[in-house]
């Protein structure tokens, strides 16, 4: 009997083996797609890709002049400042007060490591039109750790899902499917949530993003701002982008929104990496 | 010393692809990797499991640099490299249109699993908008596969009048 196994086993050897193999492989992938996290052998050969895809990045830069984007992108963060100081004026002055009263209540730790970001370049990026996955010159060594902030000149440009030591993989804001809530710039009353991951509202333009207002009578109007609202993994006060357009759901008592990022996710060179807040 | 070749040629291509051709602002952009895996999959003739070995880990190195899940690849690429070991021996492979029409279908298949992952993975995009990016995808190519093939063959055809 465990003869007659041993020789079906050996006879089959190389199909028991493909099979293991791609049951192993399924297995990542299908832990990959539910928790987002990666496996230290991905991370350490990340990091060594990360060093080689530098020196690539490198060369790059090498052949393809940056004189006229360093000028652009400093047109851009010019730009940025202004639209910041905007939404900072337009925030009521009461709010402000409130917040910061129920911030000290409820023994909030401050914004203050917001300002510590962790200035980056791109070395390298996924195929296709759009920045969806990037891989980005800061790692645990500069501080960055999962989930950390990434932001640029223009706005919010998505999340780090994955860190190694010197170099972390992030997602842009059209590829994510954690919420990011948000408010109408001006009415912090007016709040909502965007993900990727509703499936009621189907988007056909991969560089916008789809979300839903928390109240269905919301006033909103196409061409407004959106900007974090500051609950959950995001500060407040973060530029996404323009409302586009607005799908009322009288079904399910719903108001979808999509929304234009600011951030031109065809072209990113440097971004800035800051700590989610911690509570 | 061929394989190890084909595995840096594979690595090359990847860094390439990754840092430098990923940032050139035009779409449709081919997929060099998947294409080198293709043809190295119908034209290896090598150990067949040295020819899964680097297409896996190409695969790993493709989900680890810039992939958005890890395995997403190295499965694609380890189905791609079985499927050029079952039939690499079975087609006429001296015809331009045979190996084309087998690399069209691996090709359409590609784009079937990137989208079935993605679209478990994390968005849905509209059916018409999807329709269209796969199709744009797999003639983009499919063209440049065909130029590939080509270019192939006239080296052979080159060689063999030498030979």
């Amino acid at each position: 009997m465990i003869k007659n196994l041993m020789k079906n086993i050996i006879k089959w050897k190389n199909i028991i083996i493909a099979v293991i193999i791609f049951l192993i492989i399924a297995i990542t992938l299908i832990n990959s797609i539910r928790y987002e996290k990666a496996s230290s052998v991905s991370n350490k050969s990340f990091d060594v890709f990360g060093k080689i895809s530098m020196a690539g990045a490198k060369i790059k830069n090498k052949f393809i002049g940056q004189s006229k984007e360093s000028e652009i992108e400093e047109l851009k963060q010019e730009n940025a400042k202004l639209r910041n100081e905007l939404i900072k004026n337009t925030m009521q002055k009461n709010d402000i007060t409130q917040l910061t009263e129920l911030k000290k209540a409820l023994k909030f730790v401050t914004d203050e490591n917001a300002n510590s970001f962790v200035s980056a370049d791109i070395v390298a990026k996924n195929s296709g039109n759009y920045y969806k996955t990037f891989t980005i010159s800061a790692g645990t060594n500069s501080g960055v750790k999962q989930d950390s902030i990434v932001v640029n000149g223009e706005g919010l440009v998505g999340r780090v899902y994955q860190v190694s030591q010197n170099y972390s993989k992030a997602i842009s804001i059209i590829d994510n499917r954690s919420p990011i809530s948000f408010e109408i710039m001006g009415r912090n009353e007016d709040t909502g949530m965007l993900s990727q991951d509703i499936r009621m509202a189907e988007i056909e333009d991969e560089s916008l993003i789809k979300g839903y207002m928390f109240d269905a009578n919301s006033p909103v109007k196409i061409g407004e701002i959106v900007t974090t609202s500051g609950l959950g993994l995001y500060p407040a006060g973060i530029p996404i982008g323009k409302v586009e357009q607005i799908i009322p759901d009288n079904q399910n008592i719903l108001k979808y929104v999509i929304v234009r990022p600011f951030v031109d996710l065809t072209h990113i060179d440097k971004v800035m990496i800051f700590n989610k807040k911690e509570i | 010393m061929k394989k190890a070749l084909s595995f840096i040629i594979g690595i090359i291509i990847i860094i390439f692809t990754n840092t430098i051709f990923n940032f050139i602002p035009f779409t449709p952009k081919p997929d060099f990797v998947l294409i080198y895996i293709i043809l190295l999959s119908l034209y290896w003739s090598d150990n067949n499991y040295v020819l899964c070995i680097i297409a896996g880990v190409l695969g790993f190195i493709v989900d680890s640099s810039v992939g958005r899940f890890q395995g997403q690849y190295t499965m694609l690429f380890l189905i791609i490299a079985i499927v050029g070991v079952l039939i690499k021996d079975k087609i006429r492979k001296d015809f331009f249109t045979v190996p084309f029409f087998i690399s069209s279908l691996i090709m359409v298949f590609s784009a079937v699993f990137n989208t079935v992952v993605t679209s478990v993975g994390s968005i849905s995009y509209g059916f018409v908008s999807t329709m269209i990016n796969n199709i744009i995808y797999v003639i983009i190519n499919v063209i440049v596969l065909a130029i590939l093939i080509s270019i192939m063959k006239g080296f052979e055809r080159i060689y063999g009048r030498h030979k």
